[in-house]
């Protein structure tokens, strides 16, 4: 035992590391998500992306355990068992004695589930998400503890019992029901089948994380989970000092002094690490900010070059209409000249085709196309909309760091400049008149 | 002795792990700015689909309008031809020509009912809508990868590597200032 003390301190300060690892990790995923501003599903663009919405699908799964209509669900059976165990030991004077002790323990007989992509709807549209890959936080749907009277207990179990088993069944199942509010942080890209994103798995994206917790709450887990991991690693890395001069016969009481040094050397190289997380937490901030502003770009680029050409069609599409309704009245208005017994050029037999075919082309048919056009214009303008407002308001929580404390001491090492937000000129402020009259 | 070569093994194996780890970094680098040519040509598939596409439909679009105003005009004039005949032989030429005028058009309404022209100016539409998606996502897709490599670039260590290889920055997707501006709809 007292060979392998030397090594205890090393062990401690390697777990310590570890743990400043793990929770730089939560502080850059609590960062990540107050810092990305939630897009709505039909301003999607390809990126790292933020929603809110509800999960729907029309043929949704239907859970195990709880038979509830959900797009994933998990579940599992465990079984209760007890044995007592025999075990032989060397008492303090050395003889070899006997003991007896009671343990028990949940082993897992059975566990399955599934999930299916499914539409994260919200207020403006709704958009595929395929979970595979993803970080699922499900909702608990099924809890139950039961014995062989309840017809659960076989129903839903294996028939098999395990070795010392009691006979109680522990039956668990979380899931993502239809209609749950959800939160997704994840990579979109563009879908295989129609012209539309939709939001998979990507090894180089920092997150992929669908919950059934509110945005506040996931941050706030990520916030517990970096201070708790920092003190968990503080306490580690004293430990192992503590434990080795224990095992050296030390009083721990008298060696005070170095354990403060060595949680102040912890708390430096945490910071130093922290430094590190925020600087490139920052610099991918920044480059986050270009990117919404280049998305802007595309936008604008799509509206120029489709509008015109969309109003060109219709307007094409106005002037055949006009010159094929003129001659659709002539023809009207021929076969209504020539009523059945009225002296005149006889096309009697004729009358009923020519009808025919005017039926065929109703009046209006341009109609369709401005309507089109009406909604594409719209469309289109909402996209921008989407687009300039995502890009505010990432420029605003970008400009916040370089503000704040203590991130604004980090900033300057970046050389990182606030971003000047987008603003509607003057004549752009006025309302618009609608004006029919020319 | 011993002590010196196990120091100056630790020394090199040091040195091999830091070596190894700045390779991993310079292939990192390498790999992202691939894909960002990658996603560069990617807008051009889509671009050059729009170049090839487009004026095609347009024709086709066009050449369907014609034959369909010009089966009506003559419906019209065949009529008014009719109409104006006074002698019998005349008539009978003219109703003759009415009949295979306006069978042409009924023939044509009824072996494609979905396919008169305003379908074909709404299918158009909804074409030169979608291909601009597409460009617009392609071009999403090449900023998504430029954010990727530019955000590598600039985090530390990588900063350090990409300085001394020589990586640069990729631009991003930019629409010149005149095209920024909302076109005007005029009819």
């Amino acid at each position: 035992m007292s060979d392998f003390a030397p090594f205890i301190p090393w062990i401690g300060l390697l777990l310590g590391a570890l743990c400043i690892y793990a929770s730089l990790r939560s502080g850059k995923r609590k960062r990540l998500v107050d810092d990305t501003p939630t897009s709505k599903t039909t301003g999607v663009f390809i990126g790292l992306v933020e929603l809110k919405g509800t999960a729907e699908i029309d043929q949704p799964l239907v859970s195990f355990l709880a038979e509830c209509k959900c797009v994933h669900y998990a579940w599992s059976v465990e079984e209760h068992w007890r044995r007592t165990v025999t075990e032989t030991y060397t008492d303090k004077d050395g003889r070899t004695r006997t003991r007896t002790r009671v343990e028990s323990g949940w082993t897992t007989v059975a566990s399955g589930g599934e999930m299916i992509p499914f539409y994260l709807k919200d207020d403006l549209g709704a958009i595929l998400v395929r979970p595979e890959g993803a970080e699922i936080e499900a909702q608990k749907v099924f809890a139950q503890t039961c014995g062989t009277g309840n017809p659960l207990y076989y129903g839903k179990g294996p028939a098999e019992a395990i070795m010392n088993s009691t006979y109680t069944r522990r039956f668990t199942e979380t899931a993502i029901p239809l209609h749950t509010p959800l939160y997704v942080m994840g990579q979109s890209r563009e879908r295989d089948d129609v012209v539309a994103p939709e939001i998979a798995q990507d090894n180089a994206a920092p997150m992929f994380l669908i919950s059934t917790r509110t945005e506040e709450q996931v941050s706030r887990g990520f916030g517990w989970a970096y201070w708790l991991w920092g003190l968990f690693g503080m306490a580690l890395a004293i430990a192992g000092f503590v434990i080795r001069d224990g095992e050296a016969g030390l009083d721990p009481g008298t060696r005070f002094l170095g354990y403060v040094l060595i949680g102040i050397g912890f708390i430096l190289a945490w910071m130093l690490g922290w430094a590190w997380m925020v600087f490139n937490s920052l610099v991918g901030l920044r480059q986050r900010v270009r990117q919404a502003w280049a998305t802007l770009d595309v936008q604008l680029k799509r509206r120029h070059d489709l509008i015109p050409n969309l109003v060109e069609v219709v307007k094409g599409l106005r002037d055949h209409e006009s010159t094929l309704q003129t001659e659709l009245a002539e023809l009207r208005s021929q076969a209504a000249a020539t009523p059945p017994g009225v002296a005149g050029p006889d096309f009697h037999g004729l009358a009923k085709m020519t009808i025919g075919i005017a039926e065929r082309y109703p009046e209006l048919t341009a109609q369709d196309s401005f309507l089109e056009l009406q909604r594409e214009l719209v469309n289109t303008e909402q996209r921008i909309a989407l687009a300039r407002g995502y890009f505010n308001e990432i420029a605003t929580f970008y400009n916040t760091r370089l503000e704040i404390i203590p991130d604004r001491f980090i900033a300057p090492i970046a050389r990182l400049r606030p971003q000047l937000l987008l603003a509607a000129t003057d004549f752009e402020r006025a309302p618009v008149e609608v004006q029919f009259a020319e | 002795m011993t002590a010196f070569l196990i120091a100056l093994g630790i020394l090199l194996g040091l040195a091999l792990l830091v070596v190894l780890w700045l390779v991993g970094i310079y292939n990192g680098l390498v790999r992202l700015r691939q894909a960002v040519k990658n996603a560069w040509a990617q807008i051009d598939v889509q671009l050059k689909r729009r170049h090839d596409l487009i004026p095609n439909l347009v024709n086709t679009v066009k050449g369907y309008a014609a034959h369909e105003k010009d089966t009506f005009e003559r419906v019209v004039n065949a009529r008014a031809k009719a109409t104006s005949a006074t002698l019998p032989a005349d008539k009978i030429k003219a109703e003759g020509e009415l009949t295979a005028a306006l069978g042409k058009l009924l023939m044509v309404a009824e072996a494609y009912p979905e396919l008169k022209a305003n379908t074909n100016f709404l299918q158009l539409q909804g074409e030169l809508t979608s291909t601009e998606d597409r460009i617009a996502l392609s071009r999403q897709t090449y900023n998504d990868a430029v954010t990727q490599y530019n955000t590598d670039l600039q985090v530390f260590p990588n900063v350090v590597v990409a300085g001394m290889m020589g990586f640069k920055e990729e631009p991003l997707f930019e629409t010149p200032a005149e095209q920024r501006e909302a076109p005007q709809v005029q009819f």
